[in-house]
């Protein structure tokens, strides 16, 4: 039941992108604690959308730009940490290259969508009259079947080619440290990409540092 | 109240988004919708003009509309100010919302987000919304009584530097997110210490250089090899 509920989550995510509602059900920190909870991994959920969540706060959508597909790197990420077969230790390092490779296809699938709309709406003008509440609803329900259909498909396809690439090879590691190893390196990524002034922006993450370290 | 049936239509606008005329079909659709709150009913020729190609941030359109209803009905520009106050909202609303805003959120439910993930996701949504649901809801009213002079409401609220303010925040946030992280995660020792802090700096260095995802892929691989082979 609760997978039921994944895949009805993204198309969730996929209309929330760029279709309607914008209140972030469709960021990836917010997508992998709602994973988390509904599959049941919170903690490996939770350091999966930090990960993809600091991608999508550097690739940004400015003005027309498409972002790359971080959303779908979360939903991918936790719902492949829950359905792993536990009988081996997971290949995080294969795991994390297959998501971020089919997140150009999702990515690519955005572009459709838009395409589509296009078609929609100059079909409706070549004809002389625009419906702009049939092209608005039927927009909503694509976007809607965009992520129940890509995003699932994408999650399955990266399933079965790690299944296929992993073979019987343990690499133990540890998921937590690696994870905090990815995000450090993100961390600076995102600490550049903060517009204010460089010896405040410096000065209040190490006091953060500090502040985390020793209070908290 | 008109703002917020304004405001809730608003949240629907985008779904026929496309490189065409991007949001022109939503707004079309908003204006319709605004006019006749005001005892207006557009020409269909009118509205079939207001398709023709309109973006901007999709947090404060209903601004515009205001302004365009406002100007609309005392015969103004209502177009050429949609022209510029389009683009001057998107610029506005992205650095705001995407650059700085959703930083500070991130941090913020990151950290309660690992106590409990419901607080984590609480936490985000209502620091994130209580922004944008204050301006989606009033933007309306506001654009519609102050018309084409819109631009002064952020002026008087110093709108352009709340960025500043909020990049600060997130800053001290992050910083506490990840020694917080690395505290609780695992034990403390001097090298994860100092690799943490190598991986900080190699992705500031980085970061104006290279594509995050390319960066994240060679870190990927680079950390797995490393852990590998140290045991870790």
């Amino acid at each position: 039941m609760n997978i039921v509920f994944a895949v009805l989550y993204a198309g969730i995510i996929s209309v929330d992108r760029f279709a309607a509602f914008n209140v972030m059900l469709s960021r990836p920190i917010v997508i992998s604690m709602i994973m988390g909870l509904l599959l049941g991994n919170s903690m490996e959920c939770f350091y999966v959308g930090i990960i993809f969540e600091a991608i999508g706060l550097v690739d940004v959508p400015f003005g027309t730009r498409v972002p790359k597909e971080d959303s779908f790197g979360a939903f991918a990420g936790c719902s492949l940490l829950s359905f792993m077969p536990q009988a081996h230790e997971p290949n995080y390092v294969l795991l994390f290259l297959l998501i971020l490779l089919m997140m150009y296809p999702v990515t690519l699938s955005l572009y459709i969508t838009r395409a589509f709309n296009k078609t929609l709406y100059v079909r409706q003008q070549r004809n002389g009259r625009i419906y702009p509440l049939r092209l608005l609803v039927t927009g909503f329900c694509f976007s809607y079947m965009r992520g129940v259909i890509f995003y699932t498909l994408g999650t399955f396809i990266i399933y079965h080619i790690y299944m296929f690439l992993h073979g019987s090879k343990n690499s133990e590691m540890n998921f937590f440290v690696y994870s905090l190893m990815l995000f450090a390196f993100l961390s600076g990524y995102v600490l550049r990409f903060l517009s204010a002034k460089s010896y405040l922006k410096y000065a209040f993450f190490a006091l953060g540092l500090i502040i985390g370290w020793v209070v908290l | 109240m008109k703002s917020l049936i304004i405001g809730f239509f608003s949240f629907f606008y985008q779904a026929n988004l496309n490189h065409e005329n991007m949001q022109g079909t939503g707004f079309a659709y908003l204006i319709r919708k605004a006019a006749r709150l005001k005892g207006m009913e557009l020409e269909v020729k009118k509205v079939h003009e207001q398709t023709s190609y309109f973006h901007t941030h999709p947090y404060l359109v209903n601004f515009i509309v205001g302004m365009w209803v406002r100007e609309f009905e005392q015969n103004g520009e209502e177009d050429f100010h949609k022209k510029i106050y389009s683009s001057a909202f998107g610029a506005l609303g992205d650095s705001f919302f995407w650059h700085s805003l959703r930083p500070l959120c991130f941090a913020t439910a990151a950290i309660a987000g690992f106590y409990n993930p419901f607080a984590g996701i609480i936490s985000y949504l209502v620091l994130y919304n209580l922004f944008h649901l204050s301006f989606r809801f009033t933007g309306f009213r506001i654009g519609y009584s102050l018309g084409r002079d819109v631009i002064t409401f952020f002026n008087r609220i110093r709108f352009n530097k709340w960025a500043t303010y909020f990049d600060i925040g997130s800053s001290l946030m992050l910083g506490i997110l990840l020694s917080y992280m690395a505290k609780s995660s695992a034990d403390f020792n001097s090298v994860l210490l100092g690799t943490l802090t190598v991986y900080i700096m190699l992705g500031m260095a980085l970061a104006k250089k290279l594509d995050i995802v390319l960066g994240l892929t060679v870190i990927i691989i680079t950390t797995g090899f490393f852990l590998y082979i140290t045991g870790a």
